[in-house]
């Protein structure tokens, strides 16, 4: 089999097992409405209040929501070690870190895909005429923040601390992408002209190119 | 040759030394069996010739290739332990096809469910530990593993089960495989072995010749 063909097949399978179980999604789309309708009500009801709080709002919700789902995607792989069965199968590890990479990116971009438009609405802001650019964060964030979360859900499934430890471990490393993430979403939502909108997203590729080739390298000694 | 060859494998789990300087060799084609109390290191020892497990010291070759280049010879071995590492949300089909695609391989997954008894298309969170353990050995059957590893795989089957788990062990031996078996059923074991071995405090005895 083809690299790609190795790591589409075991995001086929997290699709798949999703599919039935369906305990990713729901949880992580619960979790992140909840945040999103809690904290509309603490700003609301003046708009211009709302408007203002929406990018760092927004951001928040995908942030634990990402690491609710990569939790949950790795505890389908612990259930009857399959992990274990996993790793042993004769594929270099570094697909095996990005096939489930894929897996989770999948089910957190179908989560922002929902969670998105519902803040937007809900906050009373529009990105009209800056689509790409918008669209562009929203998807580069995820990115970041499913490249570490998946990473670090994998070195942490085996430790009886594993909720607690996750987030301790996820959010200094996660920085820089909250960071570019919001400061982008800020320019594109309240046309901020001191924002260099295309320069945090420029930022945001690089932190995202950086975190998946030393994930995907670190990745066979870590589970090793 | 040798399938399996070990020197001096030393193993700890944290401060406590499960293997204390085993070595073994287990000539191809044969089928070895591994007794021992619970807590003898014969998982462990199973683990680390399937390379899920690393050795504290000690050096081998499996299948002719070093202990330590495990990504070489993990496509030829398989190990059947406790935990099956099934997703037990995917059918006994899905699981076995996923398991396939992972080896490169296609074969009839139908056939060999047939074969070990299993017609049940339900996921497989609703299988008994008995249907699981027939999933595996038709895994097995697919994968047609150079080297197989199977901890207590009389565990947990009815009569009808435990033959069968006989027959396919001999069939793989007549394909050419070498399988090691950890058993506490020495009367059904050494029916089926050629070799068998002792694991005591983490050492093991020399092999002695038996049944088959």
């Amino acid at each position: 089999m083809k690299p790609w063909q190795i790591i589409f097949a075991i995001a086929a399978k997290d699709w798949r097992v999703e599919g039935r179980a369906r305990d990713v999604l729901s949880a992580t789309l619960f979790f992140a409405v909840l945040v999103v309708t809690i904290l509309a009500f603490a700003f609301g009801p003046e708009p211009s209040k709302l408007r203002e709080a929406a990018p760092g709002i927004l951001w928040v919700a995908i942030a634990f929501a990402s690491i609710l789902a990569a939790s949950r995607a790795f505890a389908s792989e612990s259930e009857d070690g399959a992990l274990e069965a996993l790793l042993l199968y004769p594929v270099p590890h570094e697909l095996i870190y990005l096939g489930k990479l894929l897996g989770n990116l999948g089910l957190m971009l179908v989560l922002a895909l929902i969670i998105t438009p519902f803040t937007l609405t809900l906050y009373g802001v529009g990105v009209a005429g800056r689509e790409l650019p918008f669209i562009l964060t929203v998807l580069l964030g995820v990115m970041g923040f499913s490249i570490i979360s998946s990473f670090q859900s994998a070195l942490t499934i085996n430790l009886r601390s594993r909720e607690s430890l996750m987030p301790v471990l996820f959010f200094p490393i996660v920085v820089p992408v909250v960071i570019a993430s919001v400061k982008a979403t800020v320019g594109l939502m309240t046309l901020d002209p001191s924002v260099d909108v295309w320069g945090w997203i420029r930022l945001l590729a690089g932190f995202n190119v950086v975190y998946l080739v030393v994930c995907t390298l670190i990745f066979p000694y870590a589970v090793e | 040759m040798n399938a399996v060859e070990l020197l001096g494998l030393v193993h700890r789990y944290q401060r406590s030394y499960v293997l204390r300087g085993t070595s073994l060799s287990v000539p191809e084609n044969q089928i070895m069996a591994l007794y021992g109390a619970n807590g003898a290191g014969k998982t462990t020892l199973l683990k680390i010739i399937a390379s899920s497990l690393v050795p504290t010291r000690g050096s081998g070759k499996i299948l002719g290739i070093d202990l330590k280049n495990r990504l070489e010879f993990r496509g030829r071995v398989l190990i059947v332990s406790h935990s099956l590492g099934f997703y037990p949300d995917l059918t006994g089909s899905e699981n076995l096809e996923f398991a396939l695609q992972m080896h490169g391989k296609t074969a009839n997954i139908k056939a060999a469910l047939e074969k070990v008894g299993l017609h049940s298309q339900n996921r497989v969170r609703g299988y008994s530990s008995g249907m699981r353990k027939r999933l595996a050995l038709a895994k097995m059957l697919l994968l047609e593993p150079d080297l197989i590893l199977l901890d207590e795989p009389f565990a947990a089957l009815d009569p009808d089960g435990k033959n069968l788990v006989e027959a396919l062990i001999l069939e793989q031996q007549q394909r050419g495989a070498t399988l090691m078996i950890a058993s506490h059923e020495p009367e059904r074991t050494n029916k089926i072995a050629n070799l068998s071995v002792m694991l005591e405090h983490g050492i093991i005895s020399s092999p002695q010749v038996v049944g088959a």
